[in-house]
């Protein structure tokens, strides 16, 4: 089949590298500082031959983790800075949304806002003109237009921010990670939205950490590691190829603990309490899956825990697509006892018939004190997949994507049912 | 209809020269969008707003005629001092409040910068703009001084002429503009430089006085400075004040048009890894 149309966006070794540290390296700066010798800067390399293309009506996922160079991309696509090496070609009107309300000024009203930011955006003012009434009643705003932005919550602002994109019209829309705010109703109509502007033939480019998200909007999908394509293909695919490649990324000591360092506190100045942990089997061997029915062991190593008395240790396991399924803590099992406290302690967590179908898992650990507040949390630090088990005792296996939940039950017919 | 797509290419940038005027034509509206913004913005939640653009310079042509017409005595050709004075002030207010909200521009602008294209050039160059209309609100002031003090108003075709002099104005404020803000994205020295090089300017400028004040054999260093022919030229169109040394004030013109070129020049040079630095 010869195609009628080539690819809208086609990329070709494109590379990207920053200077790290200061920059004083062209000739007008050099002119204020003579004498300062020029070493070589050392570079990071942001982005390395990436090679894809995307055809014209596509919705394409880009995923990887943070410092995969995703944003680069997207950046370089959008224009906003140059590519250091190879290049790419997009065909068509190009509408980028890194980030909703660029350029919203929070002293100007709603309305004056939507001029700004499209222009900004490449509209001309006839074009919003035109526009002007279904962006207002696409946001739901109609009564805030003379309001300044300042007194918009933070979902009024992406609304109104994504109601001007949404009627940019473009060819090619480059979005990142606009949907991480606004209620999940305003979540809905944004993806449809998108939906809609990719069904009239046009593309999206669409990056985000949400995979429920990627996989329900997203045609194809590329995966960046350290700045190179690392998969690219179907979307439930490379989600799945994605979410294995950050569980081999860990680094596991001779224990089978995943450390949790170097991190960030989940709060300015909390204590960094939890320090790893890993999965064991029943015969204290350090594993990465369990069992649908079966039983569930965590070992978490803590630092310090012994000066929070009251504190308690939970377990939070999510779906691939980051939902929440179920939260397990040591008050739920009554609680540690009155025994001898330590510095350096190890606590051990363990859920009994897991209730889970097979497929691949998080898991998030956290210590708080219950009703008072949170002391520290790592999210996602511990993957692991559950493997098919035969819990109904007649060889029935399921699987995650029939539901997550594995639960028992009875089934009988029970003759003809009368009418009523 | 895919022949007559758009097509953008996104590789390494060279060459000198590409100062992409298209673009900036393109996105004319942005610009016009801005300076609106700069200026709405400028006198919200103030009381009297707007009026602040006639009042400010209204002040300080009070307070300089105290000192230098009225202390000092500073000659001012016939025509009254405060008339004088503040029309030599109309445009160096709209120059200096250009140079010093310009100049930090891109800095400001960091969060546009890196989240959306466009062609950046359009951020310094709102604030050209947004200084206009200041400056002709405070033109009525000048009318009603005229009148006030009865001087000698030359109600003829020079008159007309007055907005072709603001031009030297607008091309050598947005050249000196690109410089410094494009410097400044490196230097923040820049930012503590620039007022204090307006303060210097407004003095090697025949603002408060005039150029005759000087010998005869340095006034052509004064007629270099594009703003002494913006002021001289004000004077002339409106307070019909004669003027010399036009060749050496067309030289000043034609230095800010270089100046202009060769800011646009090395802003490019400097937007090629804008987003990365700023």
């Amino acid at each position: 089949m010869s195609r009628a149309s080539p690819p809208i966006i086609v990329a070709e070794k494109l590379g990207k590298s920053f200077q790290l540290g200061e920059i004083h390296r062209d000739w007008a700066a050099r002119l204020f500082r003579r004498g300062a010798h020029a070493g070589p800067a050392p570079l990071l390399q942001a982005l390395c031959d990436v090679d894809f293309s995307v055809e014209e009506g596509e919705v394409f996922g880009i995923i990887g983790a943070n410092g995969a160079g995703k944003s680069t991309l997207l950046k370089i696509l959008a224009g906003i800075t140059d590519p250091s090496s190879g290049r790419a070609v997009l065909r068509g009107r190009i509408a980028s949304l890194l980030e909703v309300g660029t350029g919203f000024h929070p002293e100007l009203t709603g309305r004056e806002n939507v001029f700004l930011n499209g222009t900004i955006l490449g509209l001309h003012r006839r074009e919003i003109r035109e526009e002007y009434g279904r962006i207002v009643e696409f946001a739901g705003l109609e009564k805030f237009m003379d309001t300044p932005v300042k007194r918009y919550s933070s979902g009024m602002q992406v609304r109104l921010a994504f109601a001007v994109a949404a009627h940019l019209r473009p060819e090619i829309l480059l979005v990142d990670e606009v949907l991480a705010v606004g209620d999940i109703a305003f979540q809905r109509k944004c993806l449809g939205a998108m939906k809609e502007v990719a069904g009239g033939g046009r593309t999206v480019l669409f990056v985000s950490h949400n995979m429920a998200a990627v996989s329900n909007l997203c045609d194809r999908v590329l995966m960046l590691r350290q700045g190179r394509v690392a998969a690219i293909g179907p979307a439930d695919e490379v989600i799945q190829a994605y979410i294995h490649s950050t569980e081999d990324s860990r680094a596991l000591d001779g224990r089978g603990y995943v450390s949790f360092h170097p991190r960030q506190p989940v709060l300015p100045q909390a204590p960094l309490l939890l320090q790893a942990a890993r999965l064991v089997d029943e015969e204290e061997r350090p594993v990465s899956s369990a069992q649908t029915g079966g039983a569930l062991r965590v070992d978490v190593r803590l630092e310090g825990f012994d000066r929070y008395p009251s504190a308690v240790v939970g377990l939070t396991v999510r779906s691939v697509f980051d939902q929440k399924i179920f939260h397990f803590n040591s008050a739920m099992a009554g609680g540690f006892g009155p025994v001898p406290r330590h510095p350096g302690e190890k606590v051990r967590l363990e859920i009994q018939a897991l209730p889970l179908m097979a497929g691949a898992y998080s898991m998030d650990l956290l210590v708080f004190e219950p009703g008072v507040r949170l002391i520290d949390r790592v999210d996602g630090v511990l993957q692991f997949d559950v493997i098919e088990s035969d819990l109904y005792g007649n060889g029935y296996r399921g699987e995650a994507r029939e539901g997550l939940i594995a639960v028992q039950g009875e089934c009988a017919i029970e003759g003809v049912e009368d009418d009523p | 209809m895919n022949n007559k797509r758009l097509e953008y290419i996104r590789q390494p940038r060279r060459g000198w020269f590409d100062l992409a005027l298209g673009e900036l034509w393109a996105y004319r509206d942005l610009l016009a969008a801005l300076a609106w913004r700069n200026l709405t913005v400028r006198y919200k939640q103030s009381v009297i707003g707007i009026a602040w653009a006639i009042l400010k310079p209204v002040l300080q042509m009070l307070v300089f005629s105290v000192v230098f017409g009225r202390l000092a005595n500073l000659p001012s050709d016939g025509v009254p001092y405060p008339v004088f004075l503040y029309a030599g002030l109309l445009p160096w207010t709209y120059f200096s409040s250009a140079i010093s909200s310009a100049s930090g521009s891109l800095l400001a602008g960091g969060n546009m910068i890196n989240k959306v294209y466009f062609p950046r050039m359009i951020l310094p160059f709102s604030y050209l703009f947004t200084g206009l209309i200041d400056l002709l609100l405070a033109m009525a002031v000048l009318f009603g001084l005229m009148a006030w003090y009865r001087a000698d108003m030359v109600f003829g075709p020079q008159m007309l002429l007055f907005p072709l002099f603001l031009l030297p104005a607008i091309v050598f404020a947005g050249g000196l503009s690109l410089w410094l803000c494009a410097l400044a994205v490196r230097y923040r020295d820049i930012h503590h430089l620039v007022p204090y090089l307006l303060q210097v300017g407004m003095f090697v400028t025949p603002v408060v006085y005039a150029v005759q004040l000087l010998p005869a054999r340095f006034q052509w260093i004064l007629q270099l400075n594009p703003m002494t022919g913006v002021i001289e030229g004000f004077r002339w169109s409106l307070l019909g004040k004669p003027v010399e040394g036009w060749g050496m004030m067309g030289l000043g013109c034609a230095l800010s048009v270089a100046l202009l070129f060769a800011g646009m020049v090395y802003f490019r040079r400097v937007d090629r890894t804008l987003a990365d630095i700023v």
